[in-house]
C-alpha cells in the first residue's frame, strides 16, 4: 500500500481526468477528506494475499454467454431516447466539435 | 401483511382503487413532513388499480402482489416516468425503458405509488446527500431515516406504502430498515437482475425488498429474483417459492454471533436489545455460538476502496452529451461540456467518490489499491465459507447506533462511512443478509428502533428467512 499524501494540486489533476471541474476551495477540502479516507485504507496494508485460490460462490467457474443480437427498440422507445438529447438536429444527437483546430 | 391484503382483494372485501387511494391520501397528509417520495405517480397508480379491480370483478385469480401498492427507489427505471437517482444531473431524466425488476413486477400487477428518495446515486447512509432534500425518520422527524434507501424505508415504516424496493451496495437496504423499524433484505449477489438500476458499484449492487414482515420480503423476493440475459451476474438457481416454504424453524439452528461486531463502537443499548432478542431465540431452541471473524474488520476498507473505484467508472456516462443536465450553451469545446456539466450536476459526495476512485484506479496505484482490496475480498469470502461450516446464520446488530440526528455526521465523510461497519461485509462477501426489528431504545422521549442483522450462506436465503421469520414470530 502506498503511503502518500494527496496535495490539492494533485486533486486538480485527478479531477480533470475524472472530467469534473473543481474550485480551489473544493480542491482543498477534497484533499483533506481524501487523505483521511486513504489513511483508513492502511487497514488492509498488512493483510497477506494469496493470489492462488479464489472462492467462486457462483459454483460455475465459466463464462456465461449470450447471443450477440440487436433487439430493435420500438419507435416509441427510440423517440423517448431522442427526447432526452440535450441538443439535437432532426433525429441526430448534436455535439460540440471533437477535433480542435489547433491540433 | 401482503397475503392478508391479497385475500381481502380476492374476496372483494376491499378494492385496489380503495387501497391505492388510502395510501395516496396518507402520502398527501404525511409526506410533506417525511419527504419519503420524490415523485408520486397518482394517475398511473389509480389507472393500474382500476385495471386490477376489473379483473377481480370478472372473478379472475390474482397474483399475490397484484393490486397492492408499493414504492420504488428512484434509482430504478420505470418507463415513461422520471428517474433521478436524487441527482441534479438526472433531474429531468425520463426513463425510456423498464428495469428488469419492474418488468417482473408489471407481470405480477404491482401498483406503483411513486419513486422514493435516496442519497444521490445511492451514495450515503442518511439520504442527507439527496439533491432534493433529506427524508425524515417516521419515529422522530429530527433524525435521519438512514440510507441510501431512506425514502423506501420511511415510506413503509410511515404507512405510505405496503412495501418498497431498495438497492443495497454496502447496507443501503438493511441500515435504513433498521433505523426505521422495518424489514430489509439483501439477497445473494447474483439473485436479482440490476438491468435498469442506476449502477453504483457493480461488484456489490443488489436489489431487494423493504417490508413490514419477513414473509412479505419473501413474497417480493420470489417475484424479482431469477436469471436475466441483460445482467450476466444473475444465475438460475432453485426455482421453488421462498414465501411458500417459509416456516417457523428455530430448533437446533446454530446462530453465530460475530464477536468483532459486538465490540468497541457499538452503542450499549443497541447491544442489549440485540442480545435480548438472540437470547429469546435461544430459549426457543436455537443454539448461540460466538464466532471470531478477524478478516471481517477489513470489510469497510475493502468496500470504500472498491466502491468509489467502480463508481468512478459507472458514473463516467453522465457527461452532458446524451441525456441529463448539460452545460453546452456558453462553452466552446466538448471537454468543457463534460467538465461543466459534471461540476454543476453532481453533488459533493459523488464528486468525492469519483475523484477518489479515479485516483485509486490510476496507473501506478491500481495494484496497491483496487487489486489489493480484491485480494482481501477473497479472504473475507473464505472466512464466511469457514463460518458457515459451523453455523446456519451469522448475527450482529445492523447498525452500531439507532437513528442519528440530521446534520450530526453530515460534515465528516469518514464518520458517516463508519455507520456501515456491520453491513458492508455481506456485500463484500456477496452473501445474503436481512435486518429485522429488534426492540427499541429511548432517546429524547422517542422510541428509536434497533435492527438485528442475520447473514446467510450463499443461495441459502430460505434458511436465513426461516430463522428471521421465527425470531419475528416470537414477539
Amino acid at each position: 500500500m502506498i503511503e502518500k499524501i494527496i496535495f490539492h494540486e494533485e486533486i486538480k489533476k485527478v479531477a480533470k481526468l475524472a472530467r469534473i471541474e473543481v474550485s480551489l476551495r473544493e480542491e482543498k477540502t477534497f484533499a483533506e477528506e481524501l487523505n483521511s479516507i486513504l489513511e483508513y485504507f492502511k487497514d488492509i496494508k498488512e493483510v497477506e494475499i494469496n493470489n492462488q485460490d479464489r472462492l467462486d460462490h457462483f459454483d460455475l467457474a465459466r463464462n456465461q454467454f449470450r447471443t450477440d443480437q440487436i433487439n430493435e427498440p420500438q419507435d416509441e422507445q427510440k423517440k423517448a431516447t431522442r427526447d432526452l438529447f440535450p441538443q439535437r438536429k432532426d433525429n441526430y444527437l448534436k455535439v460540440k466539435k471533437v477535433l480542435n483546430n489547433s491540433h | 401483511m401482503i397475503r392478508e391484503l391479497h385475500n381481502k382483494l380476492q374476496n372483494k372485501e376491499i378494492t385496489s382503487v380503495g387501497l391505492t387511494k388510502k395510501y395516496l391520501d396518507a402520502i398527501e397528509k404525511k409526506d410533506g413532513k417525511l419527504h419519503a417520495f420524490l415523485d408520486v405517480l397518482k394517475e398511473k397508480a389509480l389507472e393500474q388499480a382500476e385495471t386490477i379491480d376489473k379483473k377481480i370483478e370478472q372473478g379472475e385469480e390474482l397474483n399475490v402482489l397484484e393490486g397492492i401498492p408499493c414504492a420504488i427507489k428512484d434509482n430504478m427505471c420505470i418507463a415513461g416516468t422520471k428517474t433521478t437517482a436524487a441527482s441534479k444531473i438526472l433531474e429531468n431524466y425520463v426513463a425510456p425503458y423498464n428495469a428488469t425488476v419492474i418488468d417482473k413486477l408489471d407481470e405480477h400487477g404491482a401498483v406503483y405509488l411513486g419513486k422514493t428518495n435516496l442519497d444521490e446515486f445511492a451514495m450515503g447512509s442518511s439520504t442527507e446527500n439527496s439533491a432534493f432534500g433529506v427524508t425524515k425518520n417516521p419515529h422522530d422527524h429530527k433524525r435521519v431515516a438512514g440510507g441510501s434507501s431512506g425514502g423506501s424505508a420511511a415510506a413503509v415504516a410511515g404507512g405510505l406504502a405496503t412495501w418498497a424496493l431498495g438497492s443495497d451496495t454496502g447496507g443501503s437496504i438493511r441500515q435504513p430498515a433498521s433505523l426505521c423499524g422495518v424489514v430489509g433484505f439483501k439477497p445473494t449477489y447474483g439473485r436479482v437482475s440490476r438491468y435498469g438500476l442506476i449502477a453504483l458499484a457493480s461488484s456489490y449492487d443488489q436489489i431487494g425488498p423493504i417490508t413490514k414482515t419477513v414473509e412479505d420480503a419473501a413474497i417480493v423476493f420470489d417475484t424479482i429474483c431469477g436469471r436475466d440475459e441483460n445482467d450476466n451476474t444473475t444465475v438460475k438457481k432453485n426455482s421453488e417459492s421462498f414465501a411458500e416454504n417459509i416456516k417457523v424453524d428455530l430448533k437446533g439452528k446454530k446462530i453465530g454471533l460475530i464477536k468483532e461486531f459486538f465490540s468497541e463502537g457499538l452503542d450499549s443499548r443497541v447491544e442489549k436489545a440485540v442480545r435480548q432478542k438472540l437470547q429469546n431465540a435461544q430459549s426457543r431452541g436455537a443454539e448461540l455460538i460466538e464466532i471470531e471473524m478477524p478478516m471481517l474488520k477489513h470489510s469497510l476498507a475493502v468496500y470504500y476502496l472498491m466502491m468509489p473505484s467502480e463508481a468512478s467508472s459507472n458514473l463516467a456516462r453522465f457527461d452532458g452529451i446524451k441525456y441529463g443536465l448539460s452545460e453546452n450553451d456558453s462553452v466552446e469545446s466538448i471537454l468543457d461540456v463534460y467538465l461543466k456539466s459534471r461540476q454543476a450536476g453532481f453533488g459533493d459526495e459523488p464528486k468525492r467518490r469519483i475523484i477518489l476512485g479515479t485516483y485509486t484506479l490510476s496507473a501506478g496505484y491500481y495494484d496497491a489499491y483496487y487489486k489489493k482490496a480484491q485480494g482481501v475480498q477473497e479472504l473475507i469470502k473464505k472466512e464466511f465459507a469457514k463460518a458457515f461450516e459451523k453455523v446456519d446464520v451469522l448475527a450482529s446488530p445492523t447498525s452500531p447506533t439507532p437513528a442519528f440526528k440530521i446534520g450530526e455526521k453530515a460534515d465528516n465523510p469518514l464518520e458517516m462511512y463508519l455507520t456501515d461497519a456491520y453491513t458492508v461485509s455481506a456485500n463484500v462477501g456477496m452473501v445474503p443478509a436481512i435486518s429485522i426489528p429488534s426492540g427499541t431504545v429511548e432517546e429524547d422521549e422517542k422510541k428509536l428502533p434497533v435492527g438485528l442483522q442475520l447473514i446467510g450462506k450463499w443461495w441459502d436465503e430460505q434458511n436465513m428467512l426461516n430463522i428471521a421469520h421465527s425470531i419475528e414470530q416470537m414477539s
